[in-house]
């Protein structure tokens, strides 16, 4: 995976892999039957660690806020941290996976065990903080969870176009919809 | 039709049916030249190559899902206030979320997943977001002009931020029977409405 991301799929090569972890090139096909379904795993475990990497940080603060002022900063971080510029590649890898899992009933049964445990994690957040009164009571938990994410998604479209869309004001307009979402 | 094109789209409309149930790695040109009962050089005369055949073929099918929206100019020419404006607006984004239209809203995904390992692809798909969302915006201006949308939206950013939900629906609709989808669509349509209105 750190090759990928180091230098791109095609750089992947099966020899430096088996380097690179310190084994002969036989036994990386003997988890993987050929290159495609490597890289193909690799990928599902990028899409995986992406959403992990953002659910860790908010469970975090969620657990550290000690009111729903707390909170909402905390939300509103976490927003800009997955908005950010530097994510713009992992963004990209997300819709990617997603994209092929609509013709690959295996890559997408991947895809929902990983949806299933990183959004009931951000779930469990959610339903938390509205036992403390802090987001409101009409909105379901795993549906929050599930919504926030698509806004993830409407980000990679719009930043396909750049020149055309003024990103800061997309940014404002989700902020305003995330906010006005959990918080009323 | 010039037969010439006929022969173009039949192409283009085998490439898509491989794809919709196999993947772009199932398209095979032979297997498309055999189908279509054509030689393989005639394949070529329409498309470079393979790649070329492929992108295209992408471009088609995304088109085509784009093609069902409920054309935004049309919208504008039937509605006489906010409510009815804010309700259009609802309903072309419902349209989509049909049932039905399941495949549809997919086939964004797909073209726009594979479009992020493809710059090519990506400048096309470009083209047509633009196209099909700069008719959205120019509704969002008119609608502001009369005061029916918030004064300080950008109408391009909120274009793509409205048909942005499409995008999340798919996500929630892969784990179907998890999500409750109605209450998505309800918190949805209460998020655009509240965005939108002044």
């Amino acid at each position: 995976m750190s090759v990928i991301e180091d230098t791109g799929e095609g750089a992947l090569r099966v020899q430096k892999i088996a380097e690179s972890v310190g084994v002969r090139e036989p036994s990386v096909y003997h988890f993987f039957k050929n290159r495609e379904e490597l890289v193909e795993a690799a990928h599902i475990e990028r899409y995986r660690r992406s959403h992990l990497e953002m659910v860790r940080p908010f469970q975090a603060g969620a657990a550290l806020a000690d009111n729903a002022e707390d909170f909402r900063r905390i939300v509103k971080k976490i927003l800009s941290l997955v908005y950010s510029a530097e994510r713009e590649d992992i963004r990209s890898t997300r819709m990617s996976v997603l994209g092929a899992a609509q013709t690959s009933p295996k890559i997408a049964e991947a895809i929902r065990q990983i949806n299933f445990e990183v959004f009931s994690k951000v779930a469990e957040v959610f339903a938390t903080a509205q036992e403390k009164n802090w987001i409101r009571k009409e909105v379901d938990p795993l549906a929050a969870a599930y919504w926030i994410n698509g806004q993830i998604l409407g980000r990679v479209m719009a930043e396909m176009d750049k020149e055309r869309v003024d990103l800061d004001k997309w940014n404002q307009i989700s902020e305003t919809a995330v906010s006005y979402f959990l918080f009323g | 039709m010039a037969i010439g094109e006929d022969t173009r789209s039949r192409i283009l409309d085998a490439a898509i049916e491989m794809m919709e149930s196999s993947g772009e790695a199932s398209i095979r040109v032979a297997t498309i030249a055999a189908k279509l009962d054509i030689a393989e050089p005639s394949i070529y005369h329409h498309f470079t190559n393979r790649a070329a055949l492929v992108e295209e073929a992408y471009a088609e099918w995304y088109w085509r899902c784009l093609e069902i929206q409920v054309p935004m100019a049309t919208v504008m020419a039937l509605v006489d206030n906010r409510e009815e404006y804010l309700s259009a607006i609802f309903k072309s984004v419902t349209w989509s979320y049909q049932k039905d239209r399941h495949a549809a809203r997919a086939v964004r995904i797909t073209v726009l997943g594979a479009a992020q390992r493809n710059p090519q692809l990506a400048k096309t798909i470009n083209d047509i977001n633009r196209q099909f969302l700069a008719s959205v915006a120019d509704s969002m201006k008119e609608a502001q002009k009369r005061k029916w949308v918030r004064s300080d939206l950008d109408p391009m950013a909120t274009a793509y931020w409205v048909h942005g939900q499409i995008l999340g629906r798919v996500v929630a609709e892969m784990d179907e029977g998890f999500v409750d989808l109605e209450h998505w669509d309800a918190l949805s349509y209460e998020v655009i409405s509240t965005i939108l209105r002044p």
